[in-house]
């Protein structure tokens, strides 16, 4: 066991990991954020994707010691308390969501997204959330959803200059 | 869930205790990114006794740019490389080979030196332990046969890093350290001759050994693209990927470089196609000259989707677009 | 139904889970977690065909953490979706039919742990000769898969003939035949199967990712000889099912019996793996079809005959045999059809039930015979879909009968969505257009075991709070069946969908409904719940009346409340009326069922094909293909789909834009193949080609409204017939582009330029 010392969703934590304990284990079992999914546990399909110091990363593929003095955020980390962030508003205004086993690697992807690229278009967004499988919704209204939370960014005047 | 099999993980601060971590430890293996090695691990294809992650060494993190060339550190991370406005202008082919390799995720995670040392991929092998086990295991791991050529008495795991073939185009120099009793050992040699064409053995890295980072040379009037072909438009290694570069003097093709990617054990430089290019005009007939000769080297075995024939074909293909394309473009 | 203007119907209805969506907090079920849980894994086995001589599990039981040990011994009951073909077991007794078929179980207290054990368990296996191909398995007499079928390895034989088949071919001008192949393909839903199973007091509760929790609970109770009374399935939000979660899975038998040996909780949850391995899968399918048609394109008589891969056991392959013909006989008029098809086993884990199951194969290959038949007479495609389109209020040749039908607008929306009299033919060269039909029953006319009883039952009950809370045994999967029965609930009764809860998929707290499958919830659940709702409505507008003095055609509930007419101040919050109702009767509840109405043909296998209502669709797709790469590209697909009423327009959209990307998908990129030793050759989500966003076009949804006389409001399914067409529609286009006809499915791109150098 070590222990390891994080930022996850904003608080500073701490948890003894084991050695061969991957992040997405650590918030799951440790922290009860089961709001990471798990779906292949080898990095093929994005459902475990977490924020790492602020970039979409596959949770699977992480050593929970790396997370050593970063910033973690997962989908329990988005909300402003009963508020949603524009990007889980955007989806589920839009309809993006159906099993949604795939969601919050969606919606973490494409917060990233919209921190950098405020203004994406369809082809840098199928790009940017190419990592990410969904096997509901033909993504159609998810690209819709990601446009969606960019214009409503915009006009919040968040997530652009 | 998937478990990973027991190991120490080693934190060193500097290069120096990375290379003595390893140099103590004969079953350590170092991990950067651990996008390649950790699933390999979950399947049972290593069991290190330690891991010696390589994140803390400043000296691996170097992205230096200059009028006379670049130094890429092993632990520059992919999307570094993809998002970098001087290798994207400079160094075309490595920016757009990074942006290939898997997924956006992966590539904020994945590294440099841990792509240029990925391990060589089979469908016989990329397994779990279950299903290999099913099978009778291969030569690469635990087994007696090369399940992909079982007459041959060596493995043809397909070697299947994106920048290589990129790196070697551009005329990448790798740069090795190692720790031998005690004393630091260092050596650099051309990319190309890094690898090995032998599907387990895969580079000539002695134990203890690191990549500790890349050179390239001097950009000016270069051209340069990947391309990479592959089933999806991400996730995917490459079925075939051609990287080309060369520069244009005085209207003719100089320093001409094509590399071949994922059609033998080791990234294969495409002579042939070179000498055809080298100091030739840019006609309208010389893409498709130089690009029938691109696969002559390569050795693709039927280990991968797609037949060995025809990934020869998308070779020869992708080389001639690609060639029609940078033919097409201005230089640097 | 009801004839004013609808309050939610036809609007777009958040999701009822999308806020727990959203935000991480839905609880699938490897999110829950029980005081003193254990870890299961299963050992599988490594050969493709094999009798198990002996089973030593005391190194694995000595291993300290390992709780229990379970085998085949434990529960040696058979089991298996479909009546006639039980032939399943929890895990296996006695043999092994499939690289990966189940073997023993282990719970404890951690996974390495777990996984330890499972490499101590000793089988000594007697390998036998295994078999991989369909047509060897018609003939080898030698092997027998299982020891009970009659003439080698054939499950079963289905043979049906309808109309004068021979008068047909006989007045026909023109007759055509054609060969297909449509391999495999597998759902890979993004959540793994997970079952958390605890036994206390002599009662089984499993929490599972389960498509059908009533199927379920029975034959928990049937293989863990438990009355049904001490066994309670509940099922937690789903991460998608497409028919893989859609039949009692040896995962939830094992965790019960592990968790009834080691009395702590069990919980086992599939890797990547072996949710491939688990398959269920979309059937190969080797067709062959005849068709004769009049020089104006009219049909005349189709023959078909399909054999079908069917893996190591029958899941729900037997209604797949017959599907297989059943649904040829439209959605054009077939005056006379005959069809042979057979079913057999190999060493290859189980087919069963995807996303449109049964009639997704002869629908692509009938929709490219037909393509073809219309090139060789010279007729656009289009319109020899519509010279033979089925109407309305017709019965097909097979007794299917047809009500509701907006076919011919489904051909004509789409065609005209992409332009298709302008730009058919004039694409320049590698572009190309292609059309197909198509069209999927709203649920099984016949319950999987025989019984009189309401295919879906809900109960609705109102509270003195204005909350009404429904009460259903349907699985959401990921559908929206929930936000479906809130809907349905709110529209009927007036209320606003926001005060409606709904308790779905607890086989103790909700009334049985079938489950998930064949596309019957909307329909089923839908009207069960319409009833149940309309209940709940009378007795508090009755209440109302009585106490200010007028009828009730006077009264009606809207979100604000009731208004009395004429007496402004006697209006009424919703709660208030409730009140009334509960204060004269008691508890506000009503309670409604659906039995779709008897539609069986008077023969062998005339069950397996009727429904109350059928879904219609055409799709077109707009491709490129590299004619030097081989690589097809779909740039555009139009989905026209007739589902009687949209109840939920965004919903229906997804389901038909996930659909669609579904039947792309198995077009052109996914395999499900086997290595010759009966290894998967793709296990994982890497080499198992599920698109990414960069993979697939926008698709192009268009909701065709036929208004069926049967449906809730009007609607009938939308979420697997709108798969169907996807597929020919595609590889119509192809031959549109580049002049080749493709006649198996998935395609290559070295399938491409080969048909292409033949075509030189």
């Amino acid at each position: 066991m070590e222990v390891v010392r994080f930022t996850l969703n904003g608080d500073p934590v701490e948890a003894g990991v084991r050695a061969g304990e991957t992040l997405v284990q650590t918030l799951r079992e440790r922290f009860g954020l089961t709001g990471t999914k798990q779906g292949c546990d080898l990095g093929d399909c994005g459902a475990c994707t977490v924020l790492f110091d602020g970039e979409p990363v596959l949770s699977c593929l992480v050593l929970a010691a790396d997370a050593e003095g970063h910033s973690v955020v997962t989908i329990e980390g988005l909300s402003n308390g009963e508020e949603l962030h524009p990007v889980q508003k955007a989806f589920l205004d839009e309809g993006a969501v159906q099993c949604g086993y795939c969601t919050p690697g969606m919606v973490l992807t494409t917060t990233a997204l919209l921190d950098a690229n405020p203004d994406p278009t369809e082809a840098e967004i199928r790009r940017a959330l190419s990592g990410n499988l969904c096997r509901c919704t033909g993504y159609t209204k998810i690209v819709r959803a990601v446009r969606r939370a960019a214009e409503a960014s915009r006009a919040d005047g968040r997530g652009g200059e | 869930m998937m478990v990973l099999p027991d190991f120490r993980l080693m934190k060193p601060s500097s290069l120096s205790e990375a290379l003595s971590a390893l140099a103590e430890n004969p079953a350590a293996m170092p991990v950067a990114g651990g996008t390649d090695l950790l699933v390999s691990m979950k399947q049972g294809l290593y069991n290190p006794t330690h891991l010696v992650d390589l994140k803390g060494a400043p000296e691996l993190q170097n992205i230096e740019i200059r009028e006379d060339g670049a130094t890429l550190g092993a632990c520059v991370r992919l999307s570094q490389l993809k998002n970098h406005p001087e290798i994207r202008k400079r160094y075309r082919a490595l920016s757009q080979a990074a942006d290939a390799v898997a997924s956006p995720p992966l590539q904020n995670r994945g590294t440099l030196g841990g792509n240029v040392c990925l391990d060589t991929r089979c469908y016989y092998y990329n397994q779990s332990y279950f299903w290999r086990q099913s099978l009778g295991f291969c030569l690469k791991k635990d087994g007696p046969v090369c399940r992909a050529a079982p007459a041959a008495k060596r493995c043809f795991a397909n070697f299947s890093a994106d920048t290589v073939p990129a790196l070697i185009a551009l005329g990448a120099r790798v740069r090795l350290v190692g720790a031998r009793e005690g004393v630091l050992t260092e050596r650099e040699l051309p990319l190309e001759e890094f690898f090995i064409e032998d599907g387990i053995k895969r580079n000539v890295l002695l134990p203890g050994e690191l990549v500790a980072d890349l050179h390239l040379p001097a950009a000016q009037n270069l051209l340069s693209g990947y391309r990479k072909y592959r089933q999806r438009g991400s996730i995917d290694y490459p079925l075939v990927s051609v990287a080309i570069a060369f520069k244009m003097r005085e209207g003719t093709i100089r320093d001409a470089r094509v590399a071949v990617g994922a059609m033998a054990s080791a990234p294969v430089l495409a002579l042939e196609t070179m000498e055809v290019l080298e100091g030739a005009l840019p006609t309208a007939e010389l893409a498709a000259k130089a690009a029938d000769l691109v696969a002559k080297r390569t050795k693709p075995v039927k280990n991968q989707a797609g037949s060995p024939g025809h990934r020869r074909h998308m070779a020869q293909v992708m080389c001639r677009r690609l060639l029609e394309e940078l033919l097409d473009a201005k230089p640097h | 139904m009801m004839s004013k203007e609808f309050q939610w119907i036809g609007k777009p209805t958040l999701r009822y889970d999308g806020v727990a969506k959203v935000t991480g907090q839905a609880q699938y079920t490897d999110d829950l977690r029980l005081p003193g849980m254990l870890v299961g894994k299963i050992l599988r086995s490594p050969h493709a065909h094999a009798r198990i001589r002996s089973i030593d599990l005391s190194k694995a039981e000595a291993l300290p953490g390992v709780k229990a040990v379970a085998t085949g011994q434990d529960a040696p009951v058979a089991y298996g979706i479909l009546p006639v073909s039980e032939d399943e077991y929890a895990l296996a007794v006695g043999k092994v039919r499939f690289v990966g078929d189940e073997v023993a179980a282990v719970a404890a207290v951690d996974e390495e742990t777990a996984v330890r054990a499972l490499s101590l368990i000793e089988v000594d296996y007697e390998v036998l000769p295994a078999i991989f191909d369909p047509h060897e398995a018609m003939v080898r007499e030698d092997v027998k898969i299982h020891e009970e079928t009659r003439v080698a390895n054939i499950e079963r034989k289905a043979s049906l003939s309808f109309g004068d088949v021979e008068a047909g071919f006989a007045a026909a001008d023109y007759i055509r035949e054609d060969s297909f192949f449509k391999g495999a393909s597998t759902h890979a839903p993004l959540e793994t199967q997970s079952a958390l199973a605890h036994f206390r007091d002599g009662k089984l509760t499993i929490w599972t990712a389960t498509q059908v929790p009533h199927y379920l609970h029975r034959y928990l109770s049937k293989v863990l000889g438990l009355p049904q009374d001490r066994v309670r399935v509940i099922k937690p939000a789903l991460g998608g099912g497409f028919g893989g979660k859609g039949e009692p899975l040896p995962l939830e038998f094992a965790a019960s019996i592990l968790a009834r040996k080691s009395g702590r909780p069990v919980k086992i949850t599939y890797t990547r793996e072996e949710v491939f391995l688990t398959h269920r899968g979309r059937h190969p399918m080797y067709m062959k079809l005849k068709t004769g048609v009049k020089k104006d394109g009219r049909i005349t008589a189709l023959h078909f005959e399909s054999l079908l891969d069917g893996g190591a056991y029958g899941s729900y392959g037997v209604v797949t045999l017959y599907y297989s013909g059943q649904l040829l006989t439209g959605p054009y008029v077939i005056p006379a059809f005959s069809f042979t098809a057979a079913r057999v086993h190999t060493n290859k884990p189980p087919c069963g039930a995807q996303r449109g199951h049964g009639g997704v194969q002869p629908r692509y290959a009938f929709e490219v015979h037909l393509d073809r038949i219309a090139t060789d007479l010279g007729i656009d495609p289009l319109e020899i879909r519509l010279k033979n389109a089925v109407e309305p209020h017709t019965r097909t040749v097979n007794e299917l009968r047809i009500t509701s039908c907006g076919f011919r607008e489904c051909l004509e929306r789409s065609a005209e969505e992409i332009s298709w009299k302008e730009r058919k033919g004039k694409l320049p060269k590698g572009r190309g257009l292609g059309i197909a039909g198509g069209f999927y029953l709203c649920g099984a006319g016949l319950p999987i075991y025989f019984n009189p009883m309401h295919h879906s039952n809900v109960r609705v009950e109102a509270d003195r709070s204005g909350r009404v809370t429904v009460f259903s045994g349907a699985s959401d999967i990921g559908q929206g069946s929930d936000t479906m029965l809130a809907l349905v609930a709110a529209e009927t009764i007036g209320i606003s969908p926001e005060s409606v809860k709904v308790v779905s998929a607890d086989t103790d707290t909700t009334p049985v409904d079938l489950g998930s499958y064949s596309s019957r919830v909307t329909f089923m659940a839908g009207n069960a719940c319409h009833a149940a709702a309309l209940e709940v409505r009378n007795r508090v507008l009755t209440a109302v009346a009585e106490e200010h003095g007028v009828t009730i055609d006077q009264l009606d509930i809207r979100p604000q409340g009731v208004e009395v007419p004429g007496e402004p101040s006697k209006a009424l919050s919703f709660a208030e009326a409730v009140m009334l109702a509960e204060a004269r009767g008691g508890p506000v509840c009503g309670s409604g069922g659906y039995t779709p109405p008897n539609l069986a043909g008077k023969y062998r296998g005339g069950g397996v094909g009727p429904s109350p209502a059928y879904s219609f669709g055409a799709h077109v797709a707009e491709v490129e293909v590299d004619t030097e790469t081989g690589e097809v590209r779909v740039l555009r697909l139009v989905a026209a789909h007739d589902l009687g009423r949209a109840l939920n327009p965004p919903a229906a959209e997804g389901q038909i834009e996930g659909a669609v990307v579904m039947g792309l998908a198995e077009t052109l990129l996914e395999r499900y193949e086997f290595l010759k030793t009966g290894q998967h050759e793709s296990p994982s989500l890497l080499e198992y080609k599920v698109p990414t966003a960069l993979d697939v076009p926008a698709i192009e949804p268009i909701l065709v409204e036929s208004v069926d006389p049967e449906g809730p409001f009007g609607a009938k399914e939308c979420g697997e017939g709108s798969l169907h067409p996807s597929i020919p529609a595609i590889v119509n286009a192809v031959y549109d582009a580049v002049g080749i006809w493709l006649h198996e499915a998935p395609i290559s791109p070295e399938a491409v330029l080969k048909a292409l150098r033949q075509k030189e």
